[in-house]
C-alpha cells in the first residue's frame, strides 16, 4: 500500500452519505481526526462526549483507507449493543461492518467466511474475545496480518485509573504495547480525566496525539433526591415517570432490581421493559423500541451502556447511585443530547453503598483464593481444567474464573492456558499484582465517596461533575425547567410494599448430575425426566425488604417462622397454582434445627388444607451447604445424606419445603428420592433464595 | 531477562522474517530468508538506517530508495502484519518467552562474533539470557543410545556442573537430554538450543523451576510454536557449537545424521571451537571418522579443575582466514563490531570488548572490576558491577566474563553473582 493522503472532498461526501443529509458539515475536530488517522500521523486519542460523532471518524477514516487498498479495521469495544444503531450510518457509506460476539454464534461461520473473502471493512469485537483462544487462533489469525486500522473504543478502560477498568483491557494494554509504530491506532473515549489521559499516554506511546473536546451538557437538568427505602423510590417512580418528557432510561445497579422495577411500573400501567445482561437476544428489539419511542422507558443495568445513541432521550433516572462520578456522567449524559432540556435525576437509597461496596470488594480475588488456585496448579503437573479446579477447591466457579482470568492477564503471567488446561508458567506472581489491586480498591472507595458528595449537593451539580472530570466548568447554566418533587405519595408507598412482598422467584429444576457424578448414590449424566423436580418457587431474596428480613429473624432469632410467612406462602401457592396441584407436603430434614421446618410445613399444610408427612431424614451430619462454595461440592455434600423413611409414600404430587435455596442440589436429590419411592410430581418451595444476585 | 519489552528493531525483524504463528500454522510463505534479510539489512546500513526505521514515518522514502533492489510491495505487506505481530508477542510474553534481534544489545554476543552473517536474525528464549554468554561445553550425540552412553553423557554433564561451567545441548532425546540431566542434577547450568517447540518446553512443568532459578535457559532461532523439521535441526547445530568453548561428540553415525553433519561442519569449515570425541569404549565408525577429520580425543578430565582447563583452551589452530562472511552492517552504539573492518576502527578503540580476553593486555577497566570485587568482599551481580563502574550492563558483563575466563573471578548463585576467587584475592592483599 502506497502512502495515503486524506482526500477532503471524498471525506465530506462520505459524511453526507452517512448522515443522510446532503448539506452536512463536519463538527469541530472531526475532519482533523480523520485526516490524522488516514495520513498515518501516529496514534490518536480522541476524547469527546457521547453523541459528538466519534463513530464518523472511524467509519470515514476506514472507508478512505479501504479505498486506498488497506486491510480491514478491527474495532474493540466492551459493549457491542451500542453499535447497532450506528451500523446504519456505516451501511449508508458502504462500510461493511460485522460483529462476532457471544450473542451471535449462529452467524460466526458466515462472518468468518466474509472476513476471509475480504468482504468485511470493520470487524467489531469485545476485549474478552481477544482472550478467547479459539477466536484468536481460528478466526482472528486469518485476518490479523491484514488489519489496517485498530480502533479501541472506551479507551479509558485501559487505564488502571479509569472508573471502570476492565480486566480484559489489560490484555489490550499488552497488545498495544507490542504493536509496531506503523500500525494505525485510534483510541476513543467520552470520559477521561487528566490522570486517565496521562496513563493512556504511557500505554499508547510517547508520540500519542490527544484531541479533547468540551464536557458541558447544557440541556441537562440535574437533581438528586434521597429516598432511603426501595418502596419509597418505587412510589416516586410510579408517580413521576408518567409525567417526564419523552422517553428515557431508568438505571439500576442489579439485574434483580431492573426486573422488579419494570414489573412494578407495568403493574402501575406504565409501558416499560427491563434490559439487562440476562435479556439475551431481545436486546435489539428493546433498543429499537426505545429508539422508536414505543416504550416510555427501559429499566436497565449498565448492559444498556456506553454510546447508546438516542439524541432525543428525555430523561435518565437512577434508582441507586452508581459507584463513581465518571460512570454517572457517562450514563446521565445520554439524555437530551439533541434537546433543549432533559432530566437527569439521581435517586439515592440506603442499599446502594452496600451494593457498590460489594462490587469493589469482589473485583479482585483474595490472596487466599489466589494461593489455593496456584497451589492446586503446582500440584498438578499436567495442569487443570476449570472443572477439575472446581472439584478440588472450595471456591465458587465465579471466584475461580476471576482468579484465573486476572492472573492470566498479568504481564508476565504466572499462569497460561495450554489447550483446555491451566498451567503455571515460569514466572511467579509479582507483588505488583496486589499493590495494583489495593490501589484500585482504594481508588474505588474514593470514587464512591465522591459520588455520595454529589448526592448531597443542592446546587452546582453540573459544575461538580465537570470539575471531577478535569473539565472547564465555566459558562455552565442549566435549562430553565422546574425541579421535580422530592416527596412520595403514602398510598403508593403502601402499594409498593405490598408489591415487593408479592414478588416470588422461579426455581428452574436441574436436569443434569454434576460433572463426575454422585459417587455415593451412583448417579451421573442426565437426570431421568420422571425423577426431576418440577419448576419451584422462592418466596423472596434473602435479606430483601419484602419478606427477606422476616425469614432471617425466623431462622436465626426466633427459631420459628412467623404466621405471616405461612400466610405469604399460602398466597404464593394459590397464585402459582402448580399443575397438578399438590396433595401433600413434606420438608427437607435438618439435624441442627429438627423442628423449625416441620413446624412451618405443618402450619402451611393446614392453611392449604393438605396433609403433612415427614418423608425424609438426614442420615449423616454434613457441613452446611452455604459452606460449600461451588455447585460440584454442594452436590456431593448432599450425596447420600438423605433417605426416605417408611415403606410407602402418598402417591400424589407433593410440595417440598426448604428454608433457603442456593445451588438447588438439595431439592434435586430430595426430589429424585421422593419420585424413586413412588411420590407424584415434586414442587420445591423455598422461603428465601440466597444465590448471588449481582451481575 | 525481562520478557515484557520487545525493541522496535526486533519488531521490524519479526515482521520481515518471523512466521508469527498464533493459530493455524503460518500460511504466509512471504517472509524473508536470512539471506534476503541480510541483503536488506546491508542496504539499510549503507544509508545509515536500521530496521526500526521501516516502522517510522520515513519508511515510504526508504523503500522508495531501494526500488529495484527489493520487492517493495512484499516488504510493505510483511510490515503490514502489525496486529498479528502484537498477537504473537502477547502470546509469547504471557508464557515468559522473550525475543531479541541482532541489533539488540542483549543478543548473544558470541553468536554475532562467531557466526557473523550466519547469525540468526532473531533469538526466542526463556530463562536467564545471561547464561548464553557464559560459554561452556557443547555435548552432542545420537538420539538412540545405549544405557552406557547415557550414563557417560550424564557423568560428563555432572563434571561440567561441578566445574561451575555450562552444558550446551540440543534438548533432543538421547545424548542431549542425558548430558543436560547430569548437569542439572548436580545443580549446574544448562543452555538448551532448540530446533522446535520452544513454547511447549517452556510450559512443561519439569522445566519451570529450572527456568525460574536461572539454571536453564531455552533458546531457539525459530518461532516458539514451530514444529520439528529436519532442516531446522541441522542449522540449529552450528548454534550449539557457537555458544560453547569446546564440544564433545559422544556418539555419531558415519556420513549421515545431524551429529555427523554438525561436527564435520566445525572441523572442515567453521572451526569455532575445539571438537573432541569420546575416548573410551567402542568409538564406532562415526567417531573414528571424526578423529580422521581432525577431532581430538577427549582427555577424560577427572576433576573440575581439569574440566576448567579444557574449557579455557580458546585458541583454535590454523585460523588463517575468516570462515564466515562478515555481517553486512555494523549497528550504532557499537553493539555489533566486526573485527578487522577499517570503518569500525574508531569504535573498536572505545569498546574494549573487542580486545582479546586471554593473552592480551588487561584493560584498565577490567582492573577496576577486579578491584571493586576485591573491595566489596560479597558477590556482586552484573547490575551492581555496572552501576558501580557507571557502564552499560552489557559492557560490565563482557568484562566480568573475561575475568571468569581468566580464572580470576568465580560465578555463583541464582541470579549469577561474581566474586574474586579466594586464592587470587589473597594475592591481591599480599601485594
Amino acid at each position: 500500500m502506497a502512502p495515503v493522503r486524506y482526500d477532503a472532498r471524498r471525506g465530506l461526501q462520505l459524511l453526507r452519505l452517512g448522515t443522510g443529509q446532503p448539506v452536512a458539515l463536519f463538527r469541530h475536530g472531526q475532519e482533523e481526526s480523520i485526516a490524522h488517522v488516514v495520513d498515518g500521523r501516529g496514534r490518536l486519542l480522541l476524547v469527546q462526549k457521547t453523541g459528538w460523532g466519534k463513530s464518523y471518524v472511524y467509519f470515514i477514516a476506514n472507508k478512505l483507507l479501504r479505498e486506498s487498498g488497506a486491510g480491514p479495521c478491527l474495532l474493540i469495544s466492551p459493549l457491542l449493543a451500542l453499535m447497532r444503531n450506528q451500523i446504519l450510518q456505516a451501511e449508508r457509506m458502504g462500510v461493511r461492518a460485522e460483529t462476532i460476539n457471544s450473542d451471535n454464534q449462529d452467524e460466526w461461520e458466515r462472518v468468518e467466511a466474509a472476513i476471509r473473502g475480504n468482504k468485511v471493512d470493520i470487524l467489531l469485537i469485545s476485549p474478552e474475545r481477544l482472550a478467547n483462544e479459539r477466536f484468536v487462533t481460528a478466526v482472528l489469525a486469518s485476518v490479523a496480518e491484514r488489519i489496517g486500522l485498530l480502533v479501541i473504543d472506551e479507551a479509558h478502560c485501559i487505564s488502571d485509573w479509569g472508573h471502570d477498568f476492565r480486566p480484559h483491557y489489560r490484555l489490550i494494554q499488552r497488545i498495544v504495547q507490542a504493536l509496531p509504530a506503523n500500525l494505525r491506532l485510534l483510541a476513543t473515549t467520552a470520559t477521561a480525566n487528566n490522570r486517565v489521559i496521562s496513563d493512556l499516554e504511557e500505554v499508547l506511546g510517547p508520540r500519542l496525539t490527544v484531541m479533547r473536546g468540551d464536557l458541558n451538557r447544557p440541556s441537562l437538568k440535574l437533581q438528586t433526591i434521597r429516598l432511603a427505602k426501595q418502596s419509597e423510590r418505587l412510589a416516586w417512580l410510579a408517580a413521576q415517570v408518567p409525567a417526564l418528557p419523552g422517553n428515557g432510561i431508568i438505571y439500576t445497579l442489579t439485574v434483580k432490581d431492573a426486573d422488579r422495577i419494570a414489573a412494578w411500573l407495568r403493574s402501575q400501567g406504565l409501558n416499560v421493559e427491563s434490559y439487562t445482561s440476562e435479556t439475551g437476544p431481545r436486546r435489539v428489539e428493546l433498543e429499537n423500541a426505545l429508539l422508536a419511542n414505543r416504550v416510555k422507558a427501559l429499566v436497565a443495568t449498565t448492559a444498556l451502556g456506553m454510546g447508546f445513541d438516542k439524541p432525543d432521550l428525555g430523561f435518565v433516572v437512577h434508582y441507586q447511585s452508581p459507584g463513581s462520578v465518571v460512570a454517572y456522567y457517562q450514563q446521565v449524559g445520554r439524555a437530551g443530547r439533541a434537546l433543549n432540556a432533559a432530566y437527569g435525576i439521581l435517586l439515592s437509597g440506603e442499599e446502594e453503598t452496600d451494593i457498590t461496596s460489594y462490587f469493589i470488594t469482589n473485583a479482585f480475588p483474595t490472596r487466599q483464593e489466589v494461593d489455593l488456585v496456584l497451589s492446586a496448579l503446582l500440584n498438578a503437573r499436567g495442569g487443570l481444567t476449570l472443572w477439575e479446579l472446581m472439584s478440588r477447591l472450595n471456591l465458587s466457579k465465579g471466584r475461580i474464573e476471576k482468579a484465573l482470568s486476572l492472573l492470566s492477564l498479568e504481564s508476565p503471567a504466572p499462569i497460561a492456558k495450554q489447550g483446555p488446561r491451566w498451567q503455571l508458567t515460569p514466572t511467579e506472581l509479582s507483588e505488583g499484582f496486589w499493590q495494583r489491586a489495593e490501589r484500585l480498591t482504594a481508588l474505588r472507595y474514593q470514587e464512591q465517596e465522591q459520588m455520595q458528595r454529589y448526592v448531597s449537593l443542592t446546587s452546582g451539580l453540573m459544575e461538580f461533575l465537570i470539575r471531577a472530570l478535569d473539565g472547564d466548568p465555566v459558562d455552565v447554566r442549566p435549562p430553565d425547567i422546574p425541579d421535580l418533587p422530592a416527596t412520595t405519595d403514602g398510598a403508593l408507598v403502601q402499594a409498593a410494599v405490598a408489591f415487593l412482598r408479592r414478588t416470588s422467584l422461579p426455581l428452574e429444576p436441574r436436569r443434569q448430575w454434576p460433572g463426575g457424578g454422585l459417587p455415593v448414590m451412583q448417579l451421573s449424566g442426565r437426570i431421568a425426566l420422571e425423577r426431576q423436580a418440577q419448576e419451584g418457587k422462592a418466596l423472596c431474596m434473602w435479606g430483601d425488604s419484602g419478606w427477606g428480613e422476616m425469614v432471617r429473624l425466623g431462622k436465626y432469632a426466633d427459631n420459628r417462622f412467623s404466621d405471616e410467612l405461612v400466610e405469604a406462602c399460602t398466597g404464593l401457592v394459590r397464585t402459582w397454582n402448580p399443575e397438578p396441584f399438590p396433595t401433600w407436603i413434606t420438608c427437607i430434614p435438618s439435624r441442627r434445627h429438627p423442628n423449625l421446618l416441620p413446624d412451618f410445613a405443618r402450619r402451611l399444610a393446614a392453611s392449604l388444607g393438605l396433609s403433612f408427612h415427614a418423608a425424609l431424614v438426614k442420615t449423616v451430619e454434613r457441613p452446611q451447604q452455604k459452606a460449600m462454595a461451588n455447585s460440584s461440592l454442594q452436590a456431593r455434600n448432599v450425596d447420600g445424606a438423605l433417605r426416605v423413611v417408611g415403606s410407602s409414600l402418598p402417591s400424589g404430587p407433593v410440595l417440598l419445603i426448604d428454608d433457603m435455596v442456593d445451588s438447588r442440589w438439595t431439592f434435586t436429590i430430595a426430589a429424585w428420592l421422593l419420585r424413586a419411592h413412588g411420590s407424584g410430581e415434586v414442587f420445591p418451595l423455598a422461603l428465601a433464595y440466597t444465590g448471588r444476585t449481582n451481575e | 531477562m525481562n520478557s515484557s519489552h520487545v525493541s522496535a528493531n526486533t519488531q521490524a525483524v519479526l515482521l520481515l522474517t518471523g512466521p508469527l504463528i498464533v493459530g493455524r500454522a503460518g500460511r504466509s510463505s512471504e517472509m524473508l530468508s536470512t539471506g534476503e534479510y541480510n541483503r536488506l539489512a546491508r542496504a539499510l546500513h549503507d544509508i545509515e538506517r536500521e530496521p526500526a526505521d521501516l516502522l517510522g514515518p520515513e519508511a515510504g522514502d526508504i523503500l522508495a530508495e531501494f526500488r529495484g533492489l527489493i520487492d517493495g510491495e512484499r516488504i510493505t505487506r510483511l510490515l503490514g502484519r502489525g496486529f498479528l505481530l502484537s498477537q504473537a508477542i502477547e502470546r509469547w510474553q504471557s508464557r515468559s518467552i522473550w525475543v531479541v534481534c541482532r541489533e539488540d544489545d542483549n543478543y548473544p554476543e558470541r553468536i554475532k562474533e562467531r557466526l557473523k552473517a550466519a547469525a540468526p536474525p532473531l533469538f526466542y528464549g526463556c530463562g536467564d539470557a545471561d547464561l548464553l554468554q557464559s560459554g561452556g561445553l557443547a555435548i552432542v550425540g545420537s538420539r538412540n543410545i545405549t544405557d552406557t552412553l547415557r550414563e557417560y553423557a550424564e557423568d560428563v554433564g555432572r563434571l561440567v556442573a561441578r566445574a561451575g561451567k555450562t552444558v550446551i545441548s540440543g534438548g533432543a532425546r538421547g545424548i542431549d537430554q542425558a548430558s543436560m540431566r547430569g548437569a542439572l542434577r548436580a545443580d549446574g547450568w544448562v543452555v538448551g538450543v532448540l530446533a522446535d517447540s520452544l513454547e511447549r518446553l517452556v510450559m512443561a512443568r519439569e522445566n519451570r523451576d529450572l527456568l525460574m532459578d536461572g539454571r536453564l535457559v531455552l533458546v531457539s532461532p525459530y518461532d516458539p510454536a514451530a514444529g520439528f523439521e529436519v532442516g531446522r535441526a541441522m542449522s540449529r547445530n552450528k548454534l550449539i557449537y557457537a555458544f560453547a568453548d569446546a564440544a564433545l561428540v559422544v556418539s555419531s553415525d558415519y556420513g549421515s545424521g545431524g551429529t555427523w553433519a554438525g561436527a564435520t561442519e566445525q572441523l572442515e569449515k567453521l572451526r569455532l571451537v575445539p571438537v573432541y570425541v569420546r575416548s573410551g569404549g567402542d568409538l564406532g565408525e562415526g567417531l573414528e571418522g571424526l578423529l580422521r577429520k581432525g577431532a581430538l580425543p577427549w582427555p577424560d578430565p577427572s576433576s573440575p579443575q581439569e574440566m576448567v582447563e579444557i574449557l579455557s583452551f580458546r585458541e583454535y589452530p590454523a585460523m588463517d582466514e575468516p570462515q564466515q562472511p562478515e555481517l553486512p552492517f555494523a549497528i550504532r552504539e557499537g553493539a555489533l563490531v566486526s573485527p578487522g573492518t577499517v570503518e569500525n576502527a574508531g569504535e573498536q578503540a572505545k569498546d574494549s570488548s573487542a580486545e582479546p580476553c586471554v593473552g592480551g593486555a588487561v584493560p584498565e577497566e577490567m582492573r577496576n572490576v577486579r578491584e571493586f570485587l576485591g573491595a566489596v568482599q560479597t558477590p556482586q551481580t552484573v547490575d551492581e558491577i555496572a552501576a558501580h563502574l557507571n557502564v552499560s550492563r552489557n559492557q560490565a558483563r563482557k568484562w566480568v566474563q573475561c575475568l571468569v575466563d581468566e580464572g580470576v573471578v568465580q560465578r555463583t548463585g541464582r541470579p549469577f553473582r561474581f566474586s574474586l576467587r579466594r586464592d587470587v584475592q589473597k594475592n591481591m592483599f599480599d601485594v
